[in-house]
């Protein structure tokens, strides 16, 4: 326990003297203020009307209502969708930056095991990923509040709240694998190809109608980007087996595999 | 007799890499207190040999042992005791040299923050100490990647190239540095490095390694037995003075490009006199008699052209 507690302070420290807080902070930002924006043109109609083709956008995605419900539906599916690319980038950059800044030899024969550096670093990612969601959440309660949208109720709050956070989780555990692809990599670019790679298939596969037996498909699919909620006990036992093989593997690979 | 405690020490050590021997049977030991000299080119298998040292690579055949413990990556307790440096030193950019060495300061667990100002102090790095890495100079950089090394008062040094980056004061600060742990501490040192006189003023045995096979061992007190040495002799008629020497039996030639005579027989180089006499009973006093050391570098270069020679 001492050696995890010594190592998530190293990482803390190295984290959030970086810029990627702050960078990953303005663009999860972005989040809440554009749905508040969709929910502002659907609640204005002769704005909406001016503008056209974004009003049929708007619609199309949340069923066309300025409530509550579809807001916060919006909020859960824009976390599911943009954190796989925002927690997949922090992971990438927690792991690829010891080889990018060429400090991995460091970490490599000191007396902590190797396997708790990496523990640590996915206790780091996690804490960074859901000070985030809660920060999209909180800014999002906010501008829903200040747009005045309809439809607040206690069970409407703690449903939609309760969605939103298991699709964030869903995917934060869903960004443990970057850190593998990271480590082989030796950088940041294959974890950035491996996350669009993925983004891309889950469109793919969630057309086709196998979305729920793909990882990074489920959180969208939680959320109700395709209309309808799906809860599958077995979805979500994929993510977290998916969550587990990338810590598992991204150990091993930092236990086991030469560093040249 | 003192018995020398043996603290690092390889046996058949080889790593293949593909159809290709990065290192190939390499079986050398350090004693307590030695600062073994690893020479070898750009290459030659210097860092893989200690990347296997430091349990980063695995060895394809052949064992590393430090303090007679075979080095495994889940031994972890091996690293108390070792400082190393690989390759050029890195460290966290965006962080301060402070927060660099206090993070190995938290990694090492220990217990006094003042061996950070103590190491910081050591190295000459104080004034530089809030200072982001990223705006470091090479030698500074340098410095505090000996700094991480050092941080933990370490029985063993594992040092490649240590004196990169560093200008000549500060190759001879550092030198000195490792020359007093050596002395007064005992700390095992092994550098890496290509650059011979920096290695020859500090060792005290030196490995060299080529196309992976360690291909000579010398102890540095013995190394000048083993620089070759020639003689040189001049004189108002050389020809007559070859002459006559060849008579006498003597092993020797002209040179031609300073017509000298010039041998490398070192029975004669041992008694010089003996030929000055019979040079100057003849009528032939030499007018010059200079006896040349090969340096470390030749004789590094003469080594591993006698090796690839063997090799053909």
């Amino acid at each position: 326990m001492k050696y995890v507690i010594t190592s998530v302070s190293v990482e803390m420290k190295k984290l959030f003297h970086s810029k990627v807080p702050y960078i990953t902070f303005i663009f999860m930002l972005l989040i809440p203020f554009f749905c508040g924006f969709f929910m502002f043109i659907l609640k204005n109609p002769t704005t909406a009307e001016k503008l056209g083709f974004i009003t049929s956008k708007a619609q199309l995605t949340t069923g066309g209502t300025a409530d509550w419900i579809s807001y916060i539906s919006l909020l859960t599916q824009a976390i599911s969708i943009g954190g796989i690319i925002v927690f997949g980038f922090i992971t990438s950059w927690v792991f690829g930056r010891e080889y990018s800044d060429r400090t991995i030899k460091d970490l490599l024969a000191l007396p902590i095991p190797r396997e708790v550096i990496v523990y640590a670093k996915f206790i780091v990612i996690s804490i960074l990923c859901i000070i985030l969601s809660i920060i999209v959440y909180l800014v999002g309660i906010t501008v829903g509040f200040s747009l005045g949208l309809e439809g607040y109720t206690g069970i409407v709050m703690k449903q939609g709240s309760l969605n939103f956070f298991i699709c964030s989780i869903l995917t934060i555990i869903l960004s443990t694998p970057v850190g593998l692809i990271a480590s082989i990599g030796r950088g940041y670019l294959s974890p950035i190809a491996f996350l669009i790679l993925m983004i891309f298939l889950s469109q793919i596969i969630a057309m086709t109608g196998y979305g729920i037996y793909f990882p990074w498909a489920i959180p969208a699919l939680l959320s109700g980007v395709s209309g309808e909620i799906s809860f599958l006990l077995s979805s979500y036992i994929l993510v977290i087996i998916t969550g587990l093989v990338g810590i598992v593997s991204t150990s091993l690979w930092w236990q086991y595999k030469d560093i040249k | 007799m003192t018995i020398l405690k043996k603290v690092i020490k390889t046996q058949g050590l080889s790593k293949k890499f593909g159809n290709k021997y990065a290192v190939n049977d390499v079986s050398l030991s350090i004693n307590q207190g030695e600062i073994y000299g690893f020479l070898g080119l750009n290459g030659a298998g210097k860092t893989t040999t200690i990347l296997m040292l430091l349990g980063m690579v695995t060895p394809t055949f052949g064992n590393c042992y430090i303090n007679n413990t075979e080095v495994k990556t889940n031994k972890i307790k091996l690293w108390n005791d070792i400082g190393y440096m690989v390759e050029t030193p890195y460290a966290y950019p965006e962080l301060t040299v402070r927060d660099n060495l206090e993070i190995f300061y938290k990694l090492r667990n220990l217990s006094s923050i003042e061996t950070v100002d103590e190491v910081m102090d050591l190295l000459n790095i104080k004034q530089y100490e809030n200072v982001k890495v990223k705006n470091l100079s090479m030698g500074n950089s340098q410095r505090l990647g000996i700094a991480k090394a050092l941080i933990h008062k370490p029985k063993i040094l594992i040092l490649d190239e240590p004196t990169n980056g560093l200008d000549p004061t500060g190759i001879v600060e550092i030198r000195k540095l490792f020359k007093r742990l050596s002395e007064e501490n005992k700390v095992t040192i092994l550098i890496s490095s290509h650059k011979l006189d920096e290695i020859s003023k500090i060792a005290s045995k030196i490995g060299i390694i080529h196309n992976g096979k360690l291909i000579r061992e010398i102890a540095c007190i013995n190394l000048d037995r083993h620089l070759k040495k020639t003689l040189y002799i001049g004189g108002h008629n050389i020809k007559k003075m070859h002459k006559l020497l060849k008579e006498k039996g003597y092993s020797i030639l002209i040179h031609e490009e300073s017509q000298l005579i010039k041998t490398t027989d070192i029975n004669i180089i041992d008694n010089p006199e003996e030929i000055v006499t019979i040079l100057v009973e003849n009528n032939y006093p030499p007018n010059l008699i200079n006896i040349e050391k090969e340096n470390l570098e030749d004789y590094f270069l003469r080594i591993l052209y006698e090796d690839k020679e063997k090799n053909i």
